[in-house]
């Protein structure tokens, strides 16, 4: 199962959202809380490297908030 | 080859960075970038731009006059002439062909262009490489000339601050101290050809680049430093394209090397797509102290490239 914490940890690891990733919170925007283009490009290059997932542009941009990818990775679609 | 002769290397570069500067301070802030994104992110401040009406050609001349100022070429003796550019004077004759002709080569030189992007460099020096110790060539030269910036449109946020114009000229020869290439690998990533494309005007996929980019050149370069039983800790110098300062940095913490071993040097002039790895490698060519350097080109096509170079002291 994905959880919130484990996809912070990720972005930590791979230096994504540096100060701010700690701070998130699960059901606002990624954008609204300061992830740029580039923030988003490698958090989805991440997720699909992590959870061995296809996330292709239809999908990632439905992705808004750190809930919405914990719940795509647990559907299971 | 001929047994016993040396093979092809690295003897000096040449570059022609245009004096023009654009700042991309107030651009940016039109199209709603902040300034940490320009400096940090993009990481370039101000794109080099050549004169109204120059020519790749005009480009690539100014790069290897810069190369005869730094280093002795024996003009006369070239025996080949590589453009790598995709955007060349005319469709028909190819670049190289105009080159040699205002540079007054001698009538023994082969010329053809090598169609190529972001990864260009690679390519063509393995193919200059090959085609010199194949044809027992003893002098020739690689020029990387692609002009951007009349190819972008001025309002487009993916593309109108990124690139910026230079040109290259890398002499190669047989003798005399410089880098040979070790070995090299490449590849083409199937139906990912529209992330860059040119039809009327520069058209490019930002994310489809970037992901293309970090998913293949790291595990492409540990390959190929596998295959020659070295790993990232033997190379003394990573110069990677120069797609932007976050690409950069985030593709060497893939690989876990060092900032100061991967360096992001276009912050004042912007990727000049082809010449962006030469331009960098320039500044270790003549005093020649590094042991290895690993060069790793990647863009358009969706193609990549990665050269081992080792230095060879004479």
């Amino acid at each position: 199962m994905a959880t919130v914490e484990e996809i912070v940890r990720l972005m930590k690891d791979a230096g994504i959202a540096r100060g701010k990733a700690d701070s998130l919170a699960a059901d606002q925007s990624l954008d609204e809380q300061g992830l740029d283009s580039y923030d988003r490009m490698s958090l989805l290059t991440e997720l699909e490297e992590h959870f061995k997932v296809e996330l292709p542009n239809q999908v990632a941009s439905q992705l808004k908030t750190l809930n919405d990818i914990v719940n795509h990775l647990n559907s299971g679609r | 080859m001929h047994e016993g002769r040396q093979h092809a290397r690295i003897r000096s570069i040449g570059i022609h960075m245009p004096s023009t500067r654009v700042s991309n301070y107030e651009k940016a802030a039109k199209v709603g970038f902040e300034r940490e994104f320009l400096e940090n992110k993009l990481g370039v401040v101000a794109r080099s731009v050549m004169e109204p009406g120059e020519t790749t050609s005009d480009l690539a001349v100014r790069a290897f006059n810069d190369l005869a100022e730094r280093t002795e070429v024996p003009r006369d003796e070239i025996q080949l002439l590589v453009v790598v550019t995709q955007h060349p004077d005319f469709k028909v004759p190819h670049t190289a062909a105009i080159v040699h002709n205002r540079l007054e080569l001698a009538k023994h030189c082969m010329t053809f262009d090598v169609s190529q992007g972001c990864a260009g460099y690679t390519h063509a020096v393995t193919i200059v490489t090959g085609v010199m110790d194949a044809a027992n060539l003893n002098h020739g030269v690689l020029i990387t000339s692609d002009p951007y910036s009349d190819k972008v449109a001025d309002d487009d946020r993916d593309v109108s601050l990124l690139f910026g114009d230079a040109a290259t000229a890398t002499y190669f020869s047989r003798s005399g101290p410089g880098y040979r290439l070790i070995d090299s690998n490449f590849g083409t990533l199937p139906d990912s050809y529209r992330c860059l494309m040119f039809r009327d005007r520069l058209e490019m996929d930002g994310a489809a680049v970037f992901k293309h980019a970090v998913q293949e050149a790291p595990p492409s370069m540990k390959e190929l430093l596998a295959r020659n039983q070295l790993n990232v800790d033997d190379i003394n110098l990573f110069l990677l394209h120069q797609g932007s300062k976050y690409l950069v940095e985030y593709v060497s913490r893939k690989m876990r090397v060092p900032p100061e071993r991967a360096p992001f040097e276009a912050s004042h002039y912007g990727n000049t797509v082809s010449s962006s790895i030469p331009l960098m490698l320039q500044k270790h060519i003549d005093d020649a102290e590094l042991e290895r350097i690993v060069l790793s080109g990647f863009g358009v096509g969706f193609t990549w490239g990665n050269n081992l170079l080792q230095l060879s002291k004479g």
